[in-house]
């Protein structure tokens, strides 16, 4: 039997071409009173252009991907700040601050044809290459229980492309971190914050009203008429129009939700043991991770919004370091 | 010193020439060792015919022809009155079991994807067959002949199910990324085409008893039904009398032969992988204690059966557990494999050619022949003379037949109930999810997405 296939694995494409890449790249470090005050400024802009990238195109290719070149260009820019101040040195109290913060910029500059590209849906000239395109839920009707959307075209139906058009930013505004540590003699405190502003997609797991998990906010569903509810009725499947409102609803700003977070990351305790004894080390240590979180996101975890799977771990460890 | 220089500076030229020159030779990456290149292919008929073959196995694997559960035997056995599906909500037979298909349902895409590839496949093998010195004009048809079918064939189904769908007769890529839809009647009007280019190049049967090869029989089949569902009555009692003629090749079996790989009754069927493996249909549709895993026979079905019919004590299988009954389609019996393969997914038989022609022959007014072909196979399940004396009441039996002869096979149920514009009044009744617009399966959005010329959608979605 011999294994031959006229199905080839991809599409043979003769006109490949190389990607360019342009960087530029400044930064700016300075201390002030001997470093006691030390900052670092930097600016980037990545553009890259002709990108050889899979190309998802129309099934009826026979293929749904094609390796080609982009002729698009797509412009990274940024700013990275960071900045470490030694708030008291020198006595037996010490204290040190770091602080860094990102502020990413991603935008399409360039792509000639857009409208007519495979991408035509999925993408929108000077917006972030992470943007989302969505219908503009409007609510549940009362009546029927079922989600209305914007009728942007206003041609009596919610269809697509037309009514999808509302853009969402989903990329981190900025990011950072607060890292403080003191020492007083043999006892050092450690704690680390993080925080991230960003907005992200996050739909339920299926239609309410299969047998599947959902999260707790969905019990806040339409019952009856005249209900006014900010989720639709539940339904096993049957009803077309749930199935379809909620198919809709996946892919509006229904599912936009604010993941910005501030976060206690880690935070350590340990204090070195005074012993009398030449060349012995003690050391008691108390750790603990993601210990506090301040969001408004009310469904889960902010930084991991994936169902089905853990997210981070509280931690708390507590530990004796014993060197001789 | 100087010379010393100039040589040096010659020879880092001459590097820098070379490097430039010989660039060629990085880019180009030989195919592995264990990849021929379509034109290598084509060298040999041994090559080629492998080729072919390995459409008939990824029809078999993936798509809507395939037995397994993603197939359309069960999808649209569910979709309509035929199966019933358990609640699970992973259960992918759940949308269709719910006419609750979505634009995004990876199963509708996954048909539109898993056909157009196949398409794409024969017409490459068509290209090549056409470009290649090394193969003989008998070899070239053979080959031709087999793609051409396939192609009619897929472009059958998806018309079918997607409605109005664009006909792909090449792999240029760049000209199908932007295909536009064809109405109906076209995509029908080229499907006639190939079927009958088919039989011109195909010989009239392979007289193997595998019958793994589309031949003229196959093509001359899938016509006749292609006629009957586009109202041309007399050339679809043609074509199927042409095989109930050729009856030193194809007779009815007894009901417990039928599905068996040596079955006389079969024009074609897909062959299994190994030697050994039986359907996918077997082990996709068999369980052996309740509740079913899957899907079980609608209890409509199973009790619109005779008690004496034959087919329901043999194409079903009964399984009680706890007091509580399922069947199971058992069609094909093996969901094991056995020493040598006994079961093929069979995907034409002569049994239809006989309602074919009964139906072709009711609707032209010869009701006793009707009534000949539709007894034919009554009599063969082990039931008595049809009591059906007018037109309408030939044409409501001859359906009723289908329903009890064809249960859970490529779709019969759906596509008869929606030819003869019976979908509405037959579902809305039993199932709840029925909607008029659900005779349309969804355009897949990526498909709407990255082809701007298959828009708009189908209605209702």
């Amino acid at each position: 039997m011999m294994a031959i296939s006229a199905f080839s694995p991809r599409l043979y494409n003769a006109d490949f071409g190389w990607e360019v890449n342009k960087k530029l790249e400044m930064a700016l470090e300075l201390g002030f009173l001997q470093d006691r005050i030390f900052t670092s400024l930097a600016w980037y802009q990545n553009r890259s252009s002709n990108q050889l990238v899979g190309i998802p195109i129309p099934g009826s290719t026979g293929f749904t991907l094609l390796q080609a070149n982009l002729d698009a260009t797509v412009q990274n820019t940024g700013v990275e700040l960071s900045l470490r101040t030694l708030n008291f040195t020198g006595g037996p109290f010490k204290w040190t601050t770091s602080v860094n913060l990102t502020l990413p910029r991603t935008a399409l500059k360039s792509f000639p044809g857009l409208e007519s590209s495979p991408y035509s849906q999925q993408y929108r000239l000077g917006e972030s290459l992470n943007i989302a395109l969505l219908y503009k839920l409007k609510g549940v009707n009362p009546q029927t229980g079922i989600y209305e959307f914007d009728d942007v075209n206003g041609d009596g139906a919610i269809t697509f492309p037309e009514d999808q058009q509302y853009v969402a930013d989903l990329s981190p505004k900025y990011y950072g971190g607060i890292q403080n540590q003191l020492t007083y003699k043999n006892l050092t405190l450690d704690f680390l914050f993080q925080f991230n502003r960003q907005m992200n997609l996050i739909s339920p797991i299926g239609p309410a009203g299969v047998m599947s998990n959902q999260p707790q906010s969905l019990s806040d569903s339409w019952q009856q008429p005249g209900d006014a509810a900010p989720y639709q009725l539940y339904s096993t499947g049957a009803s077309s129009a749930a199935v379809t409102g909620d198919y809709l609803f996946s892919k509006s700003d229904g599912t936009l939700k604010d993941v910005s977070y501030i976060r206690l990351k880690n935070i350590s305790l340990s204090y070195d043991v005074p012993l009398s004894l030449n060349g012995t080390k003690c050391k008691v240590m108390l750790q603990g991770q993601n210990l506090l979180t301040f969001t408004k996101y009310r469904d889960g975890d902010p930084e991991f919004t994936s169902y089905g799977f853990l997210p981070p771990l509280r931690v708390i460890t507590a530990g004796v370091q014993l060197t001789f | 010193m100087k010379t010393i220089y100039l040589i040096t500076k010659f020879i880092l030229l001459v590097y820098i020439l070379l490097a430039i020159l010989s660039c060629d030779s990085f880019v180009e990456v030989d195919l592995p060792k264990s990849q021929l290149t379509n034109t290598a292919v084509f060298e040999d008929y041994t090559t080629a015919d492998a080729a072919l073959t390995d459409i008939y196995a990824n029809i078999r694997e993936n798509g809507m022809l395939s037995g397994s559960g993603y197939g359309i035997s069960n999808q649209l056995g569910n979709y309509t009155d035929e199966l019933i599906c358990n609640q699970n909500s992973t259960n992918t037979s759940l949308p269709f079991y719910n006419n609750a298909l979505l634009p995004s349902t990876t199963a509708v895409a996954g048909y539109w994807n898993s056909a157009y590839n196949q398409i794409y496949a024969a017409n490459s093998i068509m290209e090549g067959a056409q470009a290649s010195n090394a193969l003989s004009g008998e070899q070239k048809k053979q080959l031709t002949g087999q793609a051409i079918f396939i192609r009619g064939l897929l472009h059958f189904y998806l018309v079918n199910l997607f409605g109005d769908v664009p006909y792909i007769t090449s792999t240029d890529y760049k000209k199908n990324s932007t295909a536009s839809r064809l109405a109906t009647p076209e995509v029908y009007k080229k499907i006639i085409l190939d079927l009958q280019s088919a039989m011109d190049l195909l010989p009239l049967s392979y007289g193997d008893s595998q019958r793994v090869r589309p031949d003229m029989a196959a093509a001359t089949a899938l016509l006749s039904r292609v006629y009957l569902y586009n109202g041309a009555y007399p050339e679809a009692a043609n074509a199927a009398s042409s095989l109930i003629n050729a009856d030193m090749v194809y007779t009815l079996e007894d009901v417990d032969s039928v599905f068996l790989k040596t079955s006389k009754e079969t024009i074609w069927q897909l062959q299994s992988g190994q030697s050994g493996t039986n359907t996918l249909e077997a082990s996709f549709f068999t369980f052996t204690s309740g509740p079913p895993p899957q899907v079980s026979l609608s209890d409509d079905l199973v009790n619109s059966f005779s008690p004496s019919d034959l087919r329901k004590t043999s194409w079903i299988k009964e399984i009680t557990n706890g007091g509580i009954t399922w069947y199971h389609p058992y069609k094909y019996k093996q969901n094991n494999p056995t020493p040598a393969s006994r079961e093929y997914s069979i995907v034409l038989r002569l049994s239809e050619q006989y309602l074919i022609r009964a139906e072709a022959r009711a609707l032209q007014g010869d009701l006793i022949g009707a009534r000949e072909d539709l007894d034919k196979l009554r009599h063969r399940a082990g039931l008595a003379d049809s009591p059906a004396v007018t037109q309408p009441q030939i044409l409501t039996a001859i359906l009723q037949e289908r329903k009890w002869e064809f249960f859970t096979e490529q779709g019969h149920r759906f596509f008869d109930l929606k030819r003869l514009g019976l979908l509405d009044s037959t579902l809305s009744g039993v199932k709840a999810g029925w909607n008029t617009t659900d005779r349309l399966f969804p355009i897949p959005q990526t498909e709407l997405s990255t082809n701007p010329n298959l828009r708009p959608q189908n209605p209702g979605y």
